[in-house]
């Protein structure tokens, strides 16, 4: 018989439901799989998977609600859901009534209900709590994610769930097993319902008129039947469980009042053992994340570092929970240290090198029980232990009791030499000056006990010279050593005072460089210097010089020379005094070599022919920017050409100043140039000391005729020549 | 419904999705807070050039940004060590009245962009920004920039010549040294950029090549007369130049004046070369003219007068004048 149908939902509301049935069983499914696990500690599917999927599937509701949302701004086809949720909002005293009698309707037959619309006032009732749990659950979900920890959107989400769950478990009995009403699951697959039912369930939608009965047969049967095939499930259910360890977890749950199911694991011990299941307050907050306030009320040490800003803990910002997850269960340590790369150096202790390639359990060890709250673990303590007697560890080298404070004398890092924080001038009787300063402490300090342990003897030695040294004069000077010695040298000290003052020869200019032995000559099977002959030498220069002049000056050296040296400023000789060649401003700046020539006998001084052939060969090429022989290599100076010689260089005067040719430079120029001059001067005479222990004299000489005459050129060239000539004097072809 | 229909319906409610993704993107874009700070970093050059990329090629060919790195001043001031110099060389971004301050950082970017346009966090241009993003706070300075004391903090010989130089011939620094363009402040590089550029509008602005540009028709800077008699030739030379010829009180500057004489078949009969040189106070200063007269060589048909400048190298010369005169 073909039954009239009626179109009671449109394929939008057909299909939306659909996704909404994936998504909400998705949800309840692996919310109340997690609940359970961790209700009765059950380890059947993973809860990081669980939850995972449980909040991917949050996201996509609430991205699904939205997109419905605003869909239905949009289609017309959507307008329908609008008209729902009206519908929901319109109450009339008649659904209060109907809601009343409809429990009562269920158990007893002849209980009739008033006619409804479109959806009767439970329908409404669902729709609305559907509103609100979705809403609920999202929300609670959304501030779980962002504040962890608060226990707020906990109760939210759980509330939601408790009355979500019961209302769907009645969705669910009524579309499919109800008999009456489950005729009507056809109109959330194909939209269409058979009009028979309508007339029965919801006359309001019809134009007929309202019958007075409805004639709707009751069948009881299914519900008991559904009922006791869900006790035996859960019979059978605690049986597999044990119902032994369920009672147990039944006890603890209620102990906990609930917050069993809530906690994502079991606390650690130590926190197990003082804060009970109760009192999740004592860590968490309601609304933010469990604030590291809590945390220091205990922890008190820990709150002492953060005050005082010391330690490891006391650097650290943010809340305690970055670094440390709780509910890891009873064995986690939730310390998080990872002995490899903690750093030391954050701790109250500075670990020196020696302490820090010890292990960690040299220093740290277990945990006395009177020290910490829980009573009965016993941890590793790390913070808080005494770390300021050295003697616990090692033993005292010097065996006496005046050397107990290590500290005063050593650092922690080495017992070494270099690393004493004492200091023997300071700190003892005898002063070390000198060559006692570079001797090593075992040279005097160096007992054995009477033991026989090698022993670092401190206290009670002798300080007289003859306590330690022998005296090679063989008594030449009686033995009053500080008369010529003191600790700095057996020798330095000597010409200064000793010759000077104390001898019949006095020291002056270049003797006073000389080395003692260069006069005092050593006795020969004794290479020692104080073996050699000190008083009763000749005084007269040729009995250590040569005559370098070949006979063609008189026997007065001293007319001439003097002991400060033998050429340049220290010549006491004048060109112009002392010989008949008189030499004029420019000839008397010359080098005496110039124009005196070396012959194999001697330099020829007298006679000579007046050559004057003056060559500024290289200073005129170097303005051209040619390098020896003809290479031209860089570009002009820009003054070749345009200024003549003399323009910078005064033949009327010798020694012509640094200032004089920087007023130069200023007077075509600007005042920098000038400061640029005497910068480059200062570059010129550190370029020279640094080139005199690596370069040839000559080369030397050549460098230096570049300079200013072309700045551009002078410079390379010196760098050149520097960084080349250190390069092979390391190759070993000095 | 038809196809079309749920396409539409598609994409309108999916508008809302599509608003939330660029909001998030231009929130996602990097910030541009980088560029106006100075502390340990530092603005340079390249970054400037990422969007100002036509200002920063036209730069990165100009003298300043040889500044530093320029081999002549590097062998005389020692690789940079000498510090008189590298207040100018190397200057800092704060504003001083006279010479800036040396840098510390980014030694080798010279002249930099920072060193005339960041101030106090803040971006300094000479003209108000058409474009509707700013990726950092910009201030308009107008005065500032078309002052010629700008530049001579700096080149200060120079701007002190124009001083002195007359009204009549006192354009500014900018106006030959920066010529004028029209164009957009940023260009793009594709993608996301060619968005923003589009939004801005072509106004005029200066390039930025600090160049020093040869003889055109809308610059008169100098001006030649030529007077032949029958033995004789006499040459005029007038500077017309807000600053003396050649000018600038560091570094090598020769002005140099050619005459070469040819025969009519155009062979080299003889020449005649005279420098300016400041130093040697031979420079031509701002307004003044010079007058040579020489023979005129025997069977000379044509004279090829010549106006250059070179610097410490004779190769690299800007010839600022070049005129070919027949003689009877």
């Amino acid at each position: 018989m073909t039954q009239q149908k009626y179109r009671r939902f449109t394929p939008a509301e057909v299909v939306l439901h659909a996704l909404q049935a994936i998504i909400y069983i998705t949800l309840f499914l692996t919310g109340f799989i997690l609940l359970l696990q961790r209700t009765f500690q059950i380890d059947w599917i993973s809860p990081m998977s669980l939850s995972i999927l449980h909040r991917i599937m949050g996201i996509v509701l609430i991205a699904f609600v939205l997109q419905v949302f605003f869909t239905s701004l949009i289609t017309p086809s959507f307008r329908i859901l609008w008209s729902t949720i009206v519908e929901a909002l319109k109450w009339r005293p008649s659904d209060i009534i109907w809601l009343i009698k409809a429990p009562f309707h269920f158990l007893f037959h002849r209980i009739s209900l008033p006619p409804s619309g479109k959806f009767n006032p439970g329908q409404k009732l669902n729709i609305l709590v559907v509103l609100s749990t979705v809403t609920g659950m999202s929300l609670s979900g959304i501030f779980m994610l962002v504040v962890p920890g608060a226990l707020l959107a906990w109760y939210i989400h759980i509330a939601c769930f408790i009355c979500g769950s019961i209302l769907f478990a009645i969705h669910l009995y009524l579309s499919l097993v109800n008999p009456p009403t489950s005729k009507s699951i056809t109109g959330m697959i194909t939209g269409f319902v058979p009009l028979q039912y309508i007339r029965d369930h919801h006359p309001l939608c019809l134009d007929e008129p309202v019958p007075e009965k409805n004639h709707v047969h009751l069948h009881r049967l299914p519900a008991i039947l559904l009922g006791i095939v869900v006790i035996i499930i859960l019979l059978l259910g605690i049986y597999v469980f044990g119902p032994d360890r369920f009672v147990l977890q039944g006890q603890q749950w209620a102990q906990s009042r609930g917050m069993l199911s809530l906690m994502p694991g079991q606390l650690t011990l130590s926190h197990a053992e003082v804060i009970t299941e109760r009192e999740c307050l004592k860590c968490h907050n309601l609304k933010s994340r469990p604030a590291s306030e809590k945390c220091i009320e205990c922890h008190e040490i820990i709150a002492e570092r953060i005050q005082d800003s010391s330690g490891y803990h006391g650097k650290l910002t943010g809340p305690c929970t970055d670094c440390h997850t709780e509910h890891q269960g009873p064995d986690a340590d939730i310390r998080s240290l990872d002995k490899v790369s903690f750093n030391h150096q954050q701790a109250n202790f500075h670990l020196s090198e020696k302490h820090a390639s010890l292990p960690c359990e040299k220093c740290h060890k277990v945990q006395l029980p009177e020290l910490s709250m829980a009573k009965t673990t016993t941890k590793i303590r790390y913070i808080g232990i005494a770390h300021d007697t050295c003697l616990t560890c090692h033993k005292n080298f010097h065996q006496d009791s005046r050397t107990e404070e290590c500290l005063k004398c050593h650092i922690s890092n080495s017992w070494q030499r270099e690393d004493l924080t004492f200091d023997h001038n300071r700190d003892s009787r005898f002063v070390l000056r000198g060559k006692h300063i570079t001797l090593v402490c075992e040279k005097c300090h160096n007992t054995s006990s009477d033991s026989g342990d090698k022993l670092f003897r401190l206290y009670d030695f002798g300080m007289e010279c003859k306590d330690c040294h022998t005296d090679p004069h063989a008594g030449q000077f009686e033995q009053k050593c500080n008369d010529c010695h003191s600790e700095l040298d057996w020798t330095s000290p000597l010409k200064k005072s000793f010759h000077t003052v104390d001898s019949g020869f006095p020291l002056d200019g270049k003797h006073a460089a000389l080395t003692c032995e260069k006069c005092h000559i050593p006795a020969k099977d004794d290479s020692r210097l104080s073996s050699a002959k000190f008083a009763g030498l000749d005084t007269k220069c040729r009995s250590c010089h040569e005559d370098p002049h070949n006979a063609q000056m008189s026997h007065s050296c001293s007319t001439c020379h003097s002991e400060q040296g033998w050429k340049g400023m220290n010549l006491l000789f004048s060109h112009n005094k002392h010989s008949v060649f008189q030499l004029d401003s420019l000839h008397a700046g010359l080098t005496c070599d110039a124009c005196h020539i070396n012959t194999p006998q001697a330099t020829r001084y007298r006679p000579i022919e007046k050559h004057c052939e003056l060559c500024h060969n290289a200073q005129t090429l170097a303005m051209q920017g040619i390098m020896p022989p003809k290479q031209k290599l860089f570009e002009s100076d820009p003054h070749w050409g345009r200024l003549a010689c003399i323009d910078c260089h005064d033949t009327n005067i010798t020694h012509q100043s640094t200032e004089n040719y920087a007023a130069r430079c200023i007077s075509c120029h600007n005042t920098l140039y000038g400061k640029l001059f005497y910068d480059w001067s200062k570059i010129f005479l550190e370029y020279n000391s640094k080139a005199a222990s690596l370069l040839e004299n000559d080369i030397i000489q050549q460098l230096n005729k570049i300079r200013f005459h072309n700045l551009q050129m002078a410079a390379p060239i010196w760098k050149d020549a520097i960084n080349n000539n250190i390069k092979q004097t390391d190759s070993g072809t000095r | 419904m038809s196809l079309e229909k749920y396409w539409m319906l598609f994409v309108k409610s999916h508008v809302w999705i599509a608003i939330l993704l660029c909001a998030l993107m231009l929130i996602g874009c990097k910030s541009f807070d980088y560029l106006t700070k100075i502390e340990n970093n530092f603005p340079v050059a390249e970054t400037c050039g990422d969007c100002h990329i036509d200002i920063y090629k036209e730069w990165s060919q100009s003298a300043h940004a040889r500044a530093f790195l320029s081999p002549d001043f590097k062998t005389i001031t020692q690789d940079g060590s000498l510090a008189d110099c590298i207040g100018c060389h190397t200057p800092e971004p704060q504003l001083t009245p006279t010479v800036p301050l040396p840098r510390t950082i980014y030694l080798k970017d010279g002249v930099t962009c920072s060193t005339c346009h960041l101030a106090d966090g803040k971006m300094l241009g000479p003209v108000q920004p058409t474009g509707a993003i700013h990726p950092h706070p910009i201030e308009v300075a107008q005065n500032r920039f078309t002052d010629a004391a700008f530049c001579g903090r700096c080149h200060q010989g120079t701007y002190h010549q124009w001083q002195e130089t007359s009204i009549k011939l006192k354009k500014t620094c900018q106006q030959c040294h920066m010529p004028s363009i029209v164009r957009k402040v940023t260009q793009s590089k594709g993608g996301i950029s060619e968005l923003i550029v589009s939004m801005e509008k072509q106004i005029t602005l200066r390039k930025h090549t600090f160049m020093i540009y040869p003889q055109s028709e809308d610059q008169e800077t100098f001006e030649l007369h030529t007077a032949i008699e029958e033995k004789h030739i006499a040459v005029e030379l007038i500077n017309h130049l807000p600053h003396s010829f050649p000018t600038g009180n560091f570094g090598v500057q020769i002005g140099v004046m050619l005459v070469q004489f040819f025969d009519a078949d155009n062979n080299e009969l003889q020449t005649r070369r005279y420098e300016f040189v400041q130093e040697l106070k031979t420079n031509l200063p701002s307004g003044q003219s010079k007058k040579w007269t020489w023979d005129m060589p025997q069977s000379a048909a044509k004279m090829k007068i010549q106006l250059l400048r070179h610097g410490h190298s004779k190769e690299k010369q800007v010839e600022l004048l070049n005129r070919e005169v027949p003689l009877p």
